[in-house]
């Protein structure tokens, strides 16, 4: 008999990786820290850092695929459409320094660096937090929300809404390739295919909404609505002093950050 | 039931909520209209359980949509926005008659296009946007004469939000008047804001 995976919940989770290990609340104060910083300095120089720091741990925690597909999706468009529309604005404002041809369009510094500032704080922004989306599972840090005294009806919402989304989407599949061997049409034109909208997503949705009902008994039935304590099958590990440390590191360079574009807005610097 | 129990139902209808604005997206890609459906859940929800819930829906769909698009945090306020205003046009009765309700997706579209050009004008240093509202707010701002005025863009901004969001959301809007119709009296007599959509004949029936 396997007794390794019964005797695992003997012990804290670990994950085997120095970032996955962390604290998921930690985990989150760092990303939020760093992600806010971005925003709130709004520098190209800043989200270009944020970005490589992000990549450094994409590639240590082995999600450098999923990280760069996803970055790639939200940068490549904000980059080009950001710059094109400031150009297009801004291009022809007497004063602007031209810098390079693109396909015979003079561009011009200002309103690129404008655009570069605007696109790379997103970038920054979205690249931080998507390593803690690839490195964190969301019961993890709902366990870990729990522990600091979260009531458990907001984890049953979050898990069960990723969840549903799951069940939903087969149920989806299923119910549209069902209509189609009724008869409905989901190939043609425009007014044929808005026709198959409404049949495939009616007992979708009325057949979950009605499936609640049970649900609840059942949740009640295992002492979802009991006031007191709810105990834990996955137990987090304590946090460690020097968790604390990086947390307060975080914090600092927000704060840092928020003081030097005050007194940068304020002419001082 | 008593009180306690039907908000408890509200919670377990969330997810269902979360689960629906997704899946209407998906359906409108398989279908491949030009449209995206990310709201009825918000709506649905915040018409029959009220504001808090239909909120709770608007927020975490955003939180597991950032998941993969982290930038889409920052347009949460807007899905809430939704739920809060479908719990005050249940309220209303809004939602009962095929007409009022398709009018109430002026009021959708109105919250989308203010509050959406709001989060794209702070995003984007106080000027235009590069989302898909760009295909429409930039021809809009050339065909005005390009003005420089930064209160006149921002209208412009608002107006192309409104006419990107006006044709989703009278979809959105039609497809909730349907399906809250089509719920049965059972489910919605236990739900806080269901007993608007109970039919007379059938509250007559029950008093007998």
């Amino acid at each position: 008999m396997d007794r390794e995976f019964a005797y695992s919940y003997n012990e804290y989770v670990k994950y085997g990786n120095g970032y996955k290990d962390l604290n998921p609340i930690s985990k989150l104060t760092i990303s939020l820290c760093l992600g806010i910083a971005s925003c709130v300095v709004h520098k190209w120089q800043f989200g270009v850092v944020l970005v490589v720091i992000a990549t450094i741990f994409a590639l240590y925690t082995r999600v450098f695929r999923k990280y760069i597909r996803s970055l790639a999706v939200i940068g490549i468009p904000l980059l080009l459409l950001t710059s094109v529309i400031r150009q297009l604005q801004y291009g022809k404002v007497p004063g602007n320094t031209p810098i390079f041809k693109v396909l015979g369009w003079q561009w011009y510094k200002e309103p690129f660096i404008a655009s570069m500032d605007i696109a790379w704080y997103i970038i920054g922004f979205s690249s931080v937090l998507l390593i803690y989306f690839l490195n964190t599972e969301m019961k993890d840090l709902m366990l870990a929300l729990e522990n600091r005294g979260v009531t458990h009806v907001a984890s049953y919402i979050m898990l069960s809404s990723m969840q549903s989304v799951i069940d939903m989407k087969k149920s989806a599949d299923t119910i549209l390739e069902s209509q189609k061997a009724r008869g409905i049409e989901t190939d043609g034109n425009l007014i044929v295919r808005m026709k198959a909208f409404f049949p495939t997503l009616g007992p979708i949705f009325l057949s979950a909404m009605s499936g609640t009902e049970e649900k609840a008994i059942a949740m009640d039935a295992r002492a979802f609505s009991h006031e007191g304590g709810h105990t834990y099958l996955r137990v987090l590990r304590p946090i460690p002093a020097w968790e604390y440390i990086l947390d307060a590191i975080a914090i600092l360079i927000l704060i840092v950050s928020i003081v030097y574009t005050v007194l940068r807005a304020l002419h001082r610097i | 039931m008593a009180k306690k129990e039907m908000n408890k139902l509200s919670w377990f209808l969330i997810p269902i909520g979360v689960a629906i604005n997704f899946i209407g997206g998906t359906i409108i890609l398989l279908l491949k209209l030009p449209i995206y459906l990310d709201s009825i859940g918000t709506i649905i929800v915040g018409a029959l359980c009220g504001a808090w819930p239909g909120v709770i829906v608007g927020l975490v769909s955003n939180i597991l949509t950032a998941i993969t698009s982290p930038n889409n945090l920052f347009y949460a306020p807007l899905n809430m926005a939704f739920g809060v205003f479908a719990a005050y046009l249940s309220k209303k009765g809004v939602f009962k008659k095929f007409v009022p309700t398709l009018i109430s997706s002026l009021g959708f579209a109105f919250i989308g296009g203010v509050i959406g050009a709001l989060i794209t004008w702070s995003l984007y240093g106080f000027d235009f946007g590069s989302g898909t509202t760009a295909i429409v707010v930039l021809p809009l701002w050339k065909a005005l004469g390009s003005p420089d005025n930064q209160f006149t863009k921002f209208l412009i901004q608002i107006l192309g939000e409104f006419s990107c969001d006006l044709l989703d959301k009278a979809i959105t809007i039609i497809v909730c008047y349907f399906i809250l119709k089509a719920f049965p009296t059972r489910f919605l007599s236990k739900l806080p804001l269901g007993p608007i959509y109970i039919s007379d004949e059938e509250k007559a029936l029950e008093e007998e």
